[in-house]
């Protein structure tokens, strides 16, 4: 494994790590819508440019989605699509064995 | 190869972390890093740094992307400086609107860390050739 790679794995776990309170942001605003227009934008914003460059592409793609509603709209009825992509790469990675 | 002198400009860490690893690929790259366009601009201004070419994220607090790029057309020593943004919102719209503010190039997240470097070498190569 080279440096690059080694670093973009340990950089992997971290996304993961920090999708998990994502995740609950994103539940806590389905419920309660208590995040404004913008905080959410940001949110969603930062995993679409993330979650590609760490190999989770279809998160990516749900999360750029999602930005673009809340633009437009100012909400997406695409959120609990994008809840259930992260639930899912959270439920893998818990499951991955130790790399190495 | 000459020294490539980067200014690289992008809140999120993970990603500013990746980017700078991916930079180190070419030992001929000189990078400097800061995580918003206001730093960036007090950079260029106050002390004086003179990158050969800005790589700059559109979306940040504060001051975002577009904002720092007219900014710091404002200041005479980087009235031609190359700009390239970094987005993930690259479709074709909003790249067109991206270069018709003066960018060079728009690349868009996620980049590929393997070629990022490259990347930057050949449109550094393309805007100062012409």
């Amino acid at each position: 494994m080279t440096a690059l790679q080694s670093s973009m794995e340990a950089l992997r776990l971290r996304f993961i790590a920090r999708a998990g309170d994502d995740l609950l942001q994103l539940r806590t605003q389905a419920q309660k819508g208590a995040m404004t227009a913008e905080d959410l934008r940001a949110l969603v914003h930062r995993l679409a440019g993330s979650a590609g460059l760490f190999g989770y592409p279809a998160i990516s793609v749900l999360a750029s989605a999602v930005e673009d509603d809340v633009i437009e709209t100012g909400m997406s009825a695409s959120l609990p699509d994008l809840m259930l992509a992260l639930e899912n790469v959270i439920a893998k990675a818990s499951h991955r064995p130790p790399a190495g | 190869m000459s020294t490539l002198n980067i200014l690289y400009v992008d809140d999120e860490p993970d990603i500013r972390e990746v980017a700078q690893l991916s930079l180190q690929l070419d030992p001929d790259i000189a990078c400097h890093v800061v995580d918003s366009g206001t730093k960036a601009i007090e950079g260029l201004r106050e002390q004086q740094w003179s990158p050969d070419l800005i790589l700059l994220d559109v979306m940040m607090p504060a001051m975002d992307g577009p904002t720092t790029l007219a900014t710091l057309r404002t200041l005479p020593a980087h009235a031609e400086t190359p700009v390239v943004f970094m987005t993930a919102r690259a479709q074709g719209f909003e790249k067109e609107r991206l270069l018709g503010l003066g960018a060079v190039a728009v690349i868009p997240k996620p980049f590929d860390p393997m070629n990022l470097a490259k990347e930057l070498r050949a449109i550094y190569r393309t805007c100062t050739a012409a």
